[in-house]
This record gives C-alpha cells, structure tokens and sequence, in this order.
C-alpha cells in the first residue's frame, strides 16, 4: 500500500515543542514587523532542527530566491507599467525545474552537486511549496499585491504548521490578512484547540484504527474487495484532513490565516461540487492559475465554442493536477479520467438547463432520489480512481477480481 | 426536568463538556500511538 502522508512526521515531539514555542512568542507580540522576522526566523530555524543544516539551506534559498524574484517582477512592472511576461516565464521555469527535480529524485541524484535536493525538498514538501512560490510570482507580476519581504516571503512559503500537508494559501489572501491579527478570545482559543486535537484523533484514532482492523492492501477476497474500495477512500480523506484541521486549528494559535482545505467532500453530488470541497486549497490554485487561463484563451479565440473551451481546459488542469501528485502512469490517467468526469458534468448540466431551463434544473437538483443516485455514482467514481490512484496492487487485484 | 435542562444549557457546562471531550480524545490519541495499535494486533 502506498502510504500517502507527509514528510513531517506528526508524532514528533519536537514539532508540537517548537509549534508552543511559537504560539507562547506570537499571541502576545502585537508589533508587524517583529511578528513577521519572529515567524520567518521561527520557521526557517525550526526546518534546520527538524531536518538539518541541508534542508534548512535548500529552504532559506528557496525563500530567498523567491524574495528576489518578487522584487524583481515589482520593479520590472513598476518601470513598463505592465505584466513582465517573460521575466515572469522565467521565473516559473525556475521552480519547475526544481519541481522536476524533487519528483525524479533517482534521476537528479545522478548529478552529484544535485544529489542533496530532492531529500531536502521532499523534507519540506516541495510540491505545496512550489505552487506557493508561483502563485506569489504571478500575484506580484500581475500588480495584484506588493511584493514581500524577505521575512513576508518565508512566513508565506515555509510556515512550519503548513508544511506537512498544505494548504496552498491564495498569496492575495494572504497578504490581505491584518498584520496583527485581533487577540483571540477564551472560546476561540478552545475552539483552535478543538480542531487540532480533532485532527490527531481523525488521525491516528479514526484513520489509524480503520487501517489497522480493515484494510488488507487489496489482498481480501470476494465483496469485501468492493468494501475495501469504500474504506480506503474514507482512510485517505480522514487522514488527509486531520492534517488540514491540525493546520488550520494551528494557523488560529499563530494568528496566521490557514484555510480550511476540506469541506464534507464525501457527500458531493457530482464532481463539481466535489473538487469545490476535497483539497480546496489545491482547486482553487488549479481554477486560478491554469484552468481559468486556458480557457479564457481559448474562449477569446473561439468565442462561439465556449463548452469546448472548458472541456479543454478541464483536460490540461487535470492532466498537470495528475502530474502534480506523482509523475507516474497512474497519476496521468487519475488526471484524465477526473477530468473526463468533469467534462460530462459540464456537458451535462448545459444539456439539461437547455432542455428544462432554469426553473426545471432547480427542481431536477431538488429531487431527492436524483441527489442520492449521484451522490453515490460521485462517490464510487472518487473511490475507484482514488484507489487506482494510490494503490499499485488495486489494478492487479481489480482485474484478478473481475476476470 | 426543565431545572435539569437550565444546567445542562449552561454555557459553563457547556464548555466544561467541550474541554472534557478534548481530553477524552487526546488521552485516545496517545493510547492509539502507543499501545493502542499493539493492543488492536494482539486482540484480533
């Protein structure tokens, strides 16, 4: 079974230390800039603890490479007035090359001055890390906020309570955010509070014990090989949220704005609505930064073929979303085969507004065995690409079954 | 009845239940990461 946790390990003592160390700093320190170089040292201080003067070099260049970038991209726009496109290309091919190399790390450790990266960049999630570091760029490029700091710049892209697993903050939410935040109150406190520890218990109570009494890795027999499907999907989502309410529970304490990356995804009805609730943060980063684009591009192109512009564009922003995950064979067709699903919602849903109009679709979505119906197909389909998704021996055992 | 229902409205009891419920669930979270997952192989 493929195991689809974080690097950071939860259970390590010295992190929960560090976070109450933070915490015990920040809640009283009511001045900007002292907040902002506290969390930035913090942070950068904290992954060379926790992973050792290699990881702590690879994140501080990181940081301040991006910091470079931000200042450069603000004064190329400041001096034409517009977006600096090729500066801005420039800067993206930086961090994919760095993507690149963190996702082939067998490939690059051929390279002997490369070999210590992609350890060092798994360490401290390099994938969320990396669209954090373009959707700064593009923000700054396009005029849409200033370009931070150096300590603006690590506190954005290595908070240490999201670096284990997400989420991908919109940059223009974040600098949006009050430099001080309010003093939270008893019951805001319990409240932060509630969601972190519901968030270890989801995790190691909830998601663990379901691991460790009902899953098999594929290898039961008969029904119980479709019931696993089910599990295995409601163990990938538990575990994977835990960590989003530790963060979010955690980004309360700190005063820094941590949104939510889940919200009831299991009961979606159809795989609109699901994208909108499971990894929110990362759907949103897909929605602004490459499926809007795409389609407006095409749309200006073709005006008159709107839904083949959309289809178009669900294609590429899966397809790279697949990518994003792993750069494997099984994460390209997950990539398609949501995408495809996402196309015939699309389909679907204009073919129906045309054919009831506006009043009858609201009626067709009021429809409570209809909802039911496409709440569970929306759920199969999840489950299974899901499964085929993370689980090399799914296929086999998939194919054994049916055959 | 409607005595025992002011006390249990109570924000403090309230409260008090949300602060007992945290506890609970932490006290399972460092059973499950140490002996609870021993315990769970060895019963089944």
């Amino acid at each position: 079974m493929v195991d689809a946790g974080p690097v950071l390990d939860l259970a390590d003592p010295r992190f929960w230390s560090l976070l109450a160390v933070a915490v015990a700093v920040l809640v009283p320190l009511g001045h900007a800039m002292a907040r902002q170089w506290f969390f930035a040292t913090f942070s950068v201080a904290a992954i060379g603890l926790l992973f050792g003067p290699g990881t702590l070099a690879v994140a501080t260049g990181i940081a301040v490479a991006t910091y470079v970038a931000g200042q450069a991209l603000a004064g190329a726009r400041l001096r034409s007035g517009a977006t600096p496109t090729a500066l801005l290309i420039a800067t993206f091919a930086g961090a994919l090359i760095l993507f690149v190399a963190h996702k082939l790390p067998h490939q690059t450790a051929a390279f002997a001055p490369l070999a210590a990266l992609p350890p060092s960049l798994m360490a401290i999630g390099f994938s969320y890390v990396c669209l954090r570091m373009i959707d700064l760029l593009r923000v700054v490029a396009e005029g849409r906020a200033p370009a931070p700091g150096l300590a603006g710049s690590i506190g954005y892209l290595l908070p240490l309570h999201m670096l284990a697993a997400g989420p991908i903050q919109s940059y223009e939410a974040h600098a949006r955010q009050p430099p001080v935040p309010p003093t939270l109150s008893m019951l805001e406190v319990l409240e932060a509070l509630e969601r972190i520890v519901g968030g270890l218990f989801k995790s190691y109570v909830l998601a663990g014990g379901l691991r460790t009494l009902l899953l098999t890795g594929f290898e039961a027999e008969g029904l119980y090989f479709l019931l696993e499907i089910q599990l295995f999907y409601l163990w990938v989502y538990l575990d994977f949220s835990a960590y989003s309410d530790i963060a979010v529970g955690l980004g309360r304490l700190l005063g820094i704005a941590t949104p939510a990356n889940f919200d009831r995804p299991l009961g979606a009805r159809n795989l609109t609505v699901f994208w909108e609730r499971w990894h929110i943060s990362l759907s949103q980063f897909i929605r602004r930064n490459i499926f809007i684009p795409v389609q407006l591009t095409l749309a200006r192109r073709a005006p008159r073929h709107p839904l083949r512009a959309a289809s178009i564009a669900f294609l590429v922003a899966f397809l790279l979303c697949g990518l994003w995950h792993a750069f494997s064979l099984h994460f390209l067709i997950w990539g398609a085969l949501h995408s495809f699903g996402l196309i015939v919602c699309n389909l679907y849903r204009h073919a129906l507004t045309q054919r009831l109009g506006r009043d009858g679709l609201k009626r067709y979505q009021a429809n409570r065995p209809i909802r039911w119906l496409a709440t569970a197909i929306t759920f199969e389909f999840s489950a299974v690409t899901l499964a085929f998704a993370l689980d090399r021996n799914f296929t086999d055992r998939l194919v054994e079954w049916l055959g | 009845m409607s005595a025992l229902r002011n006390i249990a409205t109570r924000r403090s009891v309230h409260v008090a239940w949300r602060v007992t419920w945290v506890a609970v669930r932490l006290i399972l979270v460092f059973w499950m990461a140490e002996t609870g997952r021993a315990f769970i192989y060895q019963g089944f």
